[in-house]
């Protein structure tokens, strides 16, 4: 499974982590991504239901057929569109596996099934910095990017705005990013943080105490004191919604 | 095939026909009575297995695939166990274990079976 020229990053995490990219040598494991492909035919998806494993169709709940399959380990959502969703694959190179496999199911069932603009909208990664952080202290300082409200969730949402990606941070360090398009968004998003979750370390000073010592030689500076006011812009999506069909 | 007559491809609704069937060829029976039989025993089995059977069965297997269309659940499962615990009218339990290697498992919303009877 680990073949494919992106996923060479995967093994080399593992062995030697690339400081230039990732200078908190901390690595964000992604653990979804969605893609849609337009298959260029209509569909009828009872056919695809009665014919097809792993399928299920129920058109009074979801106007779609909800298929899986085990490998790469994902679940598409087929519209009578033509059009289809890909979800679940943990890494850009499994998504398209996954969705090419899904096309050629729907081929075997006699459709003229093409695999046409093939587009990964969303990646979600995953890592913890190992210590806990002060999310009212970040909140506070970064109003502007940040809201938290723990008697509605838990952890704090940053919506970072450049790379526009959006961060569940939680008390513990266990950090979400999620809203990307490419890997690198995600890996650029949890750069910029990461010396803003040191500076709110628990247990350490005041916010505007340096952090830690930390083993990164160069120190990336937090997304927010660069931009200015950008207010009220439209939380990006977190789930991809299907397309029309 | 309706969810009505689903049962009759069970082991002992294809014995019923089997006997059905001799009986007509043999003119003992006609053959709209023959018909009848099966009609009765189709509302008679789903009956017996909402009323009469108590046995509590549970099973456990590896899912080869599954579909879900027109509100019927079907599942090919393989190696599954089933482990069937009737409890006798002394109150003991008894305990009897199925080994398969392949079944197919089919299920059907009981409001759908009811719908028609009405």
């Amino acid at each position: 499974m680990a073949a494919g020229p992106s996923s060479g990053q995967l093994p080399a995490q593992e062995l030697a982590i690339d400081r230039s990219v990732h200078r908190s040598g901390i690595v964000p494991t992604l653990q979804n991504i969605v893609a849609t492909v337009n298959l260029n035919c209509k569909l009828d998806l009872k056919t695809i239901a009665q014919k097809a494993r792993n399928a299920e169709y129920n058109p009074k709940r979801f106007a779609a057929v909800i298929m899986r399959i085990r490998e790469p380990k994902t679940t598409a959502l087929v519209f009578a569109s033509g059009k289809m969703v890909c979800t679940g694959a943990k890494s850009e190179d499994q998504a398209r596996t996954a969705a090419r496999k899904y096309a050629k199911i729907i081929q075997k069932l006699d459709f003229p099934a093409t695999f046409k603009d093939f587009k990964i909208q969303n990646i979600v990664g995953s890592c913890d910095v190992k210590f806990p952080i002060r999310l009212e202290g970040l909140n506070y300082s970064h109003g502007i990017f940040s809201s938290y409200e723990p008697e509605l969730f838990p952890g704090l949402i940053y919506r970072m705005k450049d790379p526009k990606v959006v961060l569940l941070i939680f008390v513990s360090g266990k950090v979400v990013l999620t809203g990307g398009k490419k890997r690198e968004d995600i890996y650029e998003a949890f750069e910029s943080i990461y010396p803003v979750l040191q500076e709110f370390r628990k247990g350490e000073a005041a916010p505007s105490a340096q952090a830690l010592p930390s083993a990164a030689p160069a120190r990336a500076l937090p997304a927010a004191p660069g931009t200015t006011v950008q207010l009220g812009l439209p939380a990006p999506q977190l789930q991809m919604a299907g397309p029309s069909t | 095939m309706t969810l009505l007559t689903l049962y009759r491809t069970s082991k002992i609704g294809d014995c019923l026909a089997e006997a059905l069937d001799e009986m007509i060829t043999q003119e003992k029976i006609p053959g709209d009575l023959g018909m009848k039989v099966m009609a009765e025993f189709d509302a008679a089995i789903y009956k017996a297995l909402e009323k009469d059977v108590t046995t509590k069965t549970f099973f456990k297997g590896h899912l080869d695939s599954y579909r879900y269309c027109d509100q019927v659940w079907t599942m090919v499962m393989s190696d599954t166990t089933f482990r069937m615990e009737t409890a006798s009218p002394g109150g003991s339990t008894k305990g009897t274990e199925v080994k398969a290697d392949k079944i197919k498992l089919v299920c059907v919303d009981e409001r759908l079976w009811q719908q028609p009877q009405k």
